[in-house]
């Protein structure tokens, strides 16, 4: 039957601590430029406000905004002022975090389409000030931003998403 | 109308820092383990002998690159070689100047196509003949940094 | 597109090493494994290499920079003009689609096809590595792990199509029970849907039992062109179709419910080889099950079931390896492993031996002479998507 005569050795957890091992540490650091577009998006967040864009050939009104149409690829640069609520396209409920390890009280991501924009056209944040066993697709959700005192043109200047009452 | 005409107008750049928070721990494999035995138990180096070719890799490997078969005969080498190239190094990663400029060489080990890289104490010239300072026995943990230095021999 | 196979070419040979959570061996070491078994079943020499495609996703998993480069003596590209092919998962079938045109061209009449990756050296573990997929500026900092986009995408598929945990939890059942049948497999079990359900919530509506796991390993294929396969191989596997396709980076603009990538690269692939009722003539499908809702997923996407319907079929038994259309009888990645690259090329040696007939316990009930096998990758964005027949 094949594959016949598969090969490697698996070690477990202690198997591989008492193997021989090199470490290094990565210790890479980045200093991203935004561009023009995403830029823009910052200080509308700073503002408290949701930026889009809009493409003048096939129309559609996109968030995060781009300072090109993936689709028609062409350059665009008509800024357009969303709303800060939106329905939930999709979420989850996650009990794990980025290094594998557990938590308790769980993080809610979600997908969230913004009035104002195409539909089906959303962006990723958190829900917050909800009961997990609540949240449904299709809900109605709004932004909650950070005191403008502490709002530093990021996508954490929003702190969550929460529903709508 | 192009981006460019915009590009300066009412943006505020800045940079989004980010630091990857990932590290690694590499086994040395097969090969490497067979070399992490005989530098700890015997301060020896390991060299794998080509059945095809006769080639003798070090660092050792399981498999021959040019015949492509497998090597199952492992040898233990003195870890004695020739300084077949070298150079002055006088800052280290990240710019900063070192007290005394630091010799590295590619050492062709004895009884081997292959070699190391290490530090050169005491001077050095092309073809020298050089020898590895180990760690002691007790503090070895079978791979390259228990070489401390090569030092001239005869 | 009016595509036409230029020159014909057969995978003519298949390795795979045993898929691992740490293995002790370096990834050069696993890619020897893995070469020199496809050579020797290939029954070539490696002087008949001419050519080598690898492909080995993420650098940052085996932490080694230009990765390939760093393979590539192990992956038999000693002197010879070498290929690296990387999509993300999608790069295991990424890599016969490139060893395919390698040959096709007429620049090679042979090329050796090598796939592998290695997990387990990032720390503190190698779920970690997939952070920097997100956006750098609008993402990372919400805290984002990679199974927030699987479980997005499958709360998505659930809520559009009005689907059950139970109906997805049968694709784990079925895969690793076919897993315990693969000599390579890392987690092969017998598992039930209630023990599926019962699995440990990891982002819900993703249970442990629903994911597959971090591995280590290789696998590796030959390929030929028409007339060194006549010569040497009794019985060549035929590339009789390939597509490939990219959807945007633009993830949360998409509806996830349905991969489109899938259904355009499918149809590349398709209309090649001249397939026009894929339900038909598709006698076994090997689609890419890094989670379980994803295999139902891209049996959609693949055209194999109507949108919504995979489950239903699954649940008649219809992808079993006694059903109409076996679908992941290798034990796919939920039981037989990930490693990202690697992961694609599994599923190609799995067609090439049950199109020969060598699989073994896991060969299909059914005849079989041709097959479809897609690989997925990068941010819910690339189809990968080969027909291997006989």
């Amino acid at each position: 039957m094949k594959p016949d005569n598969v090969r490697g050795k698996n070690l477990d957890k202690k198997g591989f601590e008492e193997a021989t091992r090199v470490k290094y540490d990565l210790n890479a650091e980045y200093a991203y430029d935004m561009g023009y577009a995403v830029s823009r998006y910052l200080m509308g967040l700073k503002e408290g406000k949701i930026v889009g864009i809009k493409c003048h050939k096939c129309g559609r009104i996109l968030v995060p905004p781009r300072a090109f149409c993936e689709q028609c690829y062409v350059p665009i640069d008509d800024f357009v002022e969303l709303s800060a609520r939106g329905r939930v396209n999709t979420f989850s409920i996650s009990y794990v975090k980025w290094d594998a390890s557990r938590i308790e009280k769980p993080e809610i991501p979600a997908v969230i389409e913004l009035e104002g924009a195409s539909p089906g056209v959303g962006i990723l944040h958190v829900l917050g000030e909800v009961d997990p066993k609540d949240v449904h697709v299709g809900m109605e959700v709004e932004a909650v931003f950070k005191e403008e005192k502490d709002r530093k043109g990021e996508i954490t200047d929003i702190l969550y998403f929460r529903p709508v009452k | 109308m192009g981006i460019i005409s915009k590009v300066t107008k009412n943006i505020e750049g800045k940079a989004h820092y980010y630091k990857f928070p990932v590290w690694y721990e590499y086994t040395v494999g097969v090969a490497g383990e067979i070399f992490a035995k005989n530098l700890k138990e015997q301060g020896l180096l390991t060299g794998a002998k080509c059945p095809c070719c006769g080639k003798v890799y070090l660092p050792p490997r399981v498999y021959c690159e040019e015949c492509f078969e497998e090597i199952k005969e492992f040898l233990a080498l003195e870890p004695v070689g020739v300084v077949e190239t070298y150079c002055e190094v006088y800052e280290d990663i990240d710019g900063n100047r070192f007290d005394k400029p630091k010799v590295v060489a590619f050492v062709r080990i004895d009884g081997s196509c292959g070699g190391l890289f290490g530090f050169i104490e005491g001077g050095v010239q092309m073809g020298d003949k050089v020898k590895a300072q180990l760690v002691e026995k007790r503090k070895r943990t079978g791979t390259v940094s228990d070489i401390v230095c090569f030092k001239k021999v005869g | 597109m009016g595509l036409k196979l230029r020159r014909k070419v057969a995978v003519i040979g298949a390795g795979l090493t045993k898929f691992m959570r740490r293995a002790l061996e370096t990834g050069r070491e696993l890619s020897f494994y893995a070469a020199r078994q496809a050579l020797d079943s290939a029954g070539l020499r490696f002087n008949d290499i001419e050519s080598v495609v690898i492909s080995t996703a993420p650098d940052a998993f085996d932490g080694v920079h230009m990765k390939t480069e760093w393979l590539a003596d192990g992956c038999g590209s000693f002197h010879r003009p070498y290929l690296r092919g990387y999509v993300g998962g999608g790069s295991g079938v990424f890599a016969l689609i490139q060893g395919w045109y390698m040959v096709a061209s007429g620049m090679f009449d042979t090329c050796l096809v090598v796939a592998e990756e290695k997990m387990s050296s990032c720390q503190p573990h190698p779920q970690g590595a997939f952070n920097t997929i997100f956006d750098h500026t609008l993402e990372r900092d919400l805290g984002v792990n990679l199974l927030w986009i699987f479980a997005l995408e499958m709360n998505r598929y659930m809520q559009v199509h009005k689907l059950s945990l139970e109906e997805i939890a049968l694709v784990s059942v079925k895969n690793k029970k076919n897993a315990l049948d693969h000599p390579s497999a890392q987690i092969p079990k017998a598992v039930t849907v209630e023990e599926v359900l019962a699995s440990e919530v990891m982002a819900w509506p993703v249970h442990r039992l629903m994911v597959s796991p971090t591995t280590d390993g290789a696998g590796a294929v030959v390929m030929a062109s028409e007339d060194v396969a006549r010569r040497v191989c009794e019985k060549p596997v035929w590339v009789e179709g390939v597509g490939w396709c990219l959807d945007s980076a633009f993830w949360t603009n998409r509806d996830l419910y349905y991969p489109d990538y899938v259904e355009k690269a499918a149809k590349m692939a398709y209309e090649m080889a001249g397939i026009t009722d894929p339900r038909r003539e598709i006698h076994i499908a090997e689609p890419y099950d890094p989670f379980a809702y994803k295999e139902l997923h891209h049996l959609e996407g693949l055209g194999l079931a109507d949108r919504g319907q995979a489950p239903k079929l699954l649940a008649k038994g219809f992808f079993d390896r006694d059903g109409d259309l076996p679908s992941c009888p290798s034990g796919g990645l939920l039981g037989v492993g990930n490693p990202i690259a690697a992961a694609g090329i599994m599923k190609c040696c799995e067609l090439f031996w049950q199109l020969r007939g060598e699989a073994g316990k896991r060969q299909v009930s059914r005849p079989v002479k041709r097959g479809v096998a897609q690989a997925w990758g990068d941010l819910m964005q690339v189809g990968t998507v080969i027909v291997l027949g006989v």
